[in-house]
């Protein structure tokens, strides 16, 4: 007989060594000199193939919307074939195209089953390297933009989202930046265009194919993306972008209400911009966060959620870009607790500059991140998406087994120093969205 | 092709065992076999607000999140109307870990008033949060209700209405526990690297002990044939208009489900299926149009949404819809676009299907289902249908008495 009450939970993770899977790619180079990084899994039959372009994010358009848009359109038509051929052809092999955009880079990702490989090569390259972007396709698209648009201006979560950016990085700063409905209006095929040609081209582009790769697949990615036919050396390229290195000014804490009448809950989001992920106290600064909200055991989730029952769900998160990085807590709370639960947060943020982390409660938290990073490398498809950022940042293919190392060995000191370096209450701006009679 | 064993403990405890070799993690997924449609009319959202509960504690293991957290392990759980499930992932060395605490909540969970107080505040939050704070959170709340009078897919898995999670007492919390948490209730299945030999002596060692018990589950009342349309008209504070038309269909173990599937996806999955492609580019009446079926176990829903352009009258896109749905139905359809979702399919559940936690839900899903085989078989199902069949299924399905019309207008 087994005996509940004495059983003894062994956790082995943070005094064993952990292996992690290589995220070291096999690199291969294209005959033009694209650089080639792939993740092989035999056992699967299908395949992720990314095309990675690493400038042609938010920050450097010309115009509003235009990087994403550009992103999204780019297989609405080329010069052979129509949106619906194209979609049809994809559609019919069973492939998915997955497209993203972030403040600094885009991405094209196409997941498909091995043995259409052969079919599909030419449809991507009609994609990446001949788009473009109808008139008619386009007015489709911005249509049904605007209506998300309004959409989302009754979303107090949306709202607070971007208008936090708007306070962290300043109303016209390119982190910052918030397009109206106005700006779908003022765009056109042409800035798409150019756009396209600036940063959809053979000099930006990487390759990160995972899954059952093999010899042919290797080469067929040459043979229709290893040719110098799509340089685009910008000749016929009229428009200016605006390349220089972005500065980041120092910005006053500020705080911020949005009325929405209609709204049953607030939204709030309290944070403020710090060390990007190339800083030496980032990983650290990591498993504060964590240690705060970044999972169910956290102390805004134990308190707010688990003891006060203010929210569904608080969690608090880190972000990093190249050269700056982003701290936030967010939660759609009660309306008429809205006050109450700011209040929370700040103690709870607060908390760790003043008192140290219990050592149980640290190696709980050390337990789960190691746990969540072997999760977040299991399988080949994983392994890429999670190598995107050592590609993006240049960071060496060990990254995460230091992280796994300063995971295993901070300590309460060093968390205390980081929470009164980088957490200070002072610091911090915040927002609320809600119906303002309620939640002031 | 999905391997697994199957044995089933003395007292009624299903197990599964998927072995993956390729994953340094185990996942171990349970599904109880209670939801939403067993739940009283008066009493609705209770299945989801236990679940919940179930994240409590019991009576070895005062923090159930807490254990998972401190093992590296991760786990949620989600109830729908048919059944409610609870999934972990765990480093494989912590299998044993993760069946303790999971046999200990199936047998003694803590249920006190104070816990029950607060997931009350969370669920409303949760129901505001979904439900009432989004534009068009209400919708299917109207769909239910309107396509269903008898069976009780007609409330929503949150619930019918707040006051019924407020009114939620102790009582019930432990009457519903006792009868449905019970290991004759349960599948369970355990994926990754390990022996069948050891899932089977540990499944013994911890689940064993817990008494089988008789289960009263309520009657359902099996939805009487719609014969008359039905129409809705709602006015939001939202910025667009949209219609949502459904049609009664068939159970999910039913040959028809299948047909109901690709029909859904002939119209509108991928860029190059036809309503948006009709719709939404050739005669540019919506933003966003939609087909789809509900999914679930008992008869379910067919349904067509449709999220209205600026300008067009709600009449001229009610009626492009079922122009399309005529044509679906009467119109022969090509070979090459059946193949076509045929296909897609096929990726569609390959995809699904790459991590051992995703096999995992599946196995015990196919097991509640009463045919666990069938996992195996579900892309030669839909290989074997042929196209007369499914336009025969859209002739009988697609006509107006059968039709619920919800239309949703912008104030």
């Amino acid at each position: 007989m087994n005996n509940r009450e004495t059983f003894e939970i062994k956790s082995d993770l943070l005094n064993g060594d952990i292996v992690l899977p290589s995220l070291s790619p096999r690199i291969s180079k294209l005959d033009n000199g694209i650089d080639v990084y792939a993740f092989e899994n035999k056992d699967m039959e299908v395949i992720k193939l990314e095309f990675f372009f690493r400038n042609a994010g938010t920050i450097y358009q010309n115009k509003i919307y235009s990087s994403i848009i550009t992103n999204n359109q780019i297989s609405e038509g080329s010069s052979k074939h129509k949106s619906f051929e194209i979609a049809n052809a994809i559609d019919f092999h069973g492939a998915f195209i997955e497209k993203t955009v972030d403040k600094e880079t885009s991405s094209i990702n196409f997941y498909f089953l091995k043995k259409y490989q052969d079919n599909l090569l030419p449809w991507f390259e009609e994609i990446i390297k001949d788009a473009i972007f109808p008139e008619y396709e386009l007015n489709i698209y911005i249509q049904k933009l605007k209506q998300q648009y309004l959409v989302n201006q009754m979303k107090t979560d949306y709202l607070s989202r971007i208008k936090f950016n708007e306070m962290i990085f300043g109303e016209n700063h390119p982190f910052g930046v918030i397009g109206i409905l106005d700006d779908y209006d003022k765009l056109s095929r042409e800035d798409l265009i150019a756009f396209y040609h600036k940063f959809y081209n053979s000099n930006e582009c990487s390759i990160i194919v995972a899954g059952d790769i093999n010899g042919e697949l290797l080469s067929l990615i040459n043979k229709y993306f290893g040719k110098n036919d799509w340089q685009r050396d910008n000749k016929d390229n009229q428009t200016n972008f605006d390349l220089k290195p972005i500065i980041f000014d120092s910005i006053k804490p500020s705080s911020k209400l949005i009325n929405l009448e209609q709204a049953v809950q607030a939204s709030i989001r309290i944070g403020k911009t710090t060390i990007s992920s190339k800083h030496d106290d980032f990983m650290g600064l990591n498993v504060l966060n964590c240690l705060l909200g970044g999972y169910f055991g956290s102390r805004l989730m134990s308190n707010i959620r688990e003891d006060k029952g203010y929210t569904y769900g608080i969690g608090s998160a880190l972000y990093s870009y190249k050269d700056i990085g982003m701290f936030y807590v967010t939660a759609d709370v009660k309306a008429d607790k809205c006050q109450n639960a700011i209040d929370e947060v700040y103690k709870e943020i607060d908390s760790f500059s003043k008192e140290l982390v219990q050592i149980d409660e640290l190696n709980a938290v050390k337990n789960f991140m190691i746990g969540s990073t072997l999760r977040s490398l299991d399988g080949s498809l994983e392994i890429s998406d999670r190598f995107r950022p050592l590609l993006k940042y240049g960071f060496d293919y060990d990254y995460y087994q230091k992280y796994i190392n300063t995971i295993k060995t901070i300590d309460s000191e060093t968390i205390i120093n980081l929470a009164k370096n980088y957490l200070s209450k002072d610091s911090m701006s915040e927002i609320r969205v809600g119906n303002e009679t309620i939640i002031q | 092709m999905i391997h697994y064993e199957k044995f089933i403990l003395d007292n009624g405890l299903r197990v599964i065992v998927h072995k993956d070799e390729s994953t340094p993690l185990v996942a171990v997924n349970i599904l109880y076999g209670v939801g939403a449609k067993h739940e009283n009319e008066d009493k609705t959202g209770f299945a989801h607000l236990f679940e919940h509960l179930m994240f409590g504690g019991s009576k070895n293991v005062p923090d159930f999140d807490d254990i998972i957290e401190k093992i590296g392990g991760e786990n949620n759980a989600f109830t729908n109307n048919d059944y409610t499930n609870y999934y972990l992932t765990v480093p494989n060395n912590q299998l044993e870990t993760a069946l303790w605490v999971e046999s200990d909540r199936m047998a003694y969970l803590n249920m006190s008033q104070e816990s029950l107080d607060v997931q009350k505040n969370v669920v409303i939050e949760e129901y505001k949060q979904r439900y009432l704070n989004q534009p068009y959170g209400d919708v299917w709340m109207l769909i239910r209700e309107q396509a269903y009078t008898k069976h009780p897919y007609r409330w929503s898995t949150i619930g019918k209405d707040i006051s019924h999670i407020e009114d939620a007492n102790l009582d019930d919390v432990k009457h519903f526990y006792k009868n449905y948490y019970n290991p004759n209730n349960a599948i369970l299945c355990v994926a990754g690297n390990v022996e069948s030999s050891n899932v089977k002596a540990l499944c013994e060692k911890w689940f064993s002990e817990i008494p089988k018990k008789d289960i009263v589950f309520p009657i359902i009342e099996k939805e009487p044939l719609q014969v008359k349309p039905r129409r809705l008209e709602v006015k939001r504070d939202v910025p667009q208009s949209a219609i949502y038309i459904s049609f009664p269909m068939s159970s999910r173990l039913e040959k028809e489900y299948y047909a109901f599937d690709l029909l859904s996806d002939i119209l509108s999955n991928g860029r190059s299926s036809r309503l948006y492609n009709a719709l939404v580019k050739d005669k540019e009446i919506f933003t966003e149009v939609n087909a789809f079926i509900s999914g679930d176990i008992d008869d379910g829903l067919f349904m067509v949404t449709g999220k209205y352009r600026e300008n067009v009258s709600i009449e001229e896109g009610e009626k492009a819809i079922w122009e399309e749905l005529r044509k679906i139905a009467y119109e022969k359809i090509q070979e090459q676009e059946f193949e076509k979702v045929k296909n897609k399919f096929e990726s569609t559940m390959t995809f699904s299907q790459l991590k051992a936690l995703d096999r995992a839900m599946n196995l015990c899903y196919f097991e509640y289902l009463g045919n666990i085989d069938q996992i195996n078989k579900e892309v030669d199902l839909y290989h074997e249908l042929d196209i007369d069949f499914i336009q025969e299924l859209a002739k009988k399905t697609f006509v107006e008495e059968k039709s619920n019309t919800l239309l949703y207008l912008s104030k």
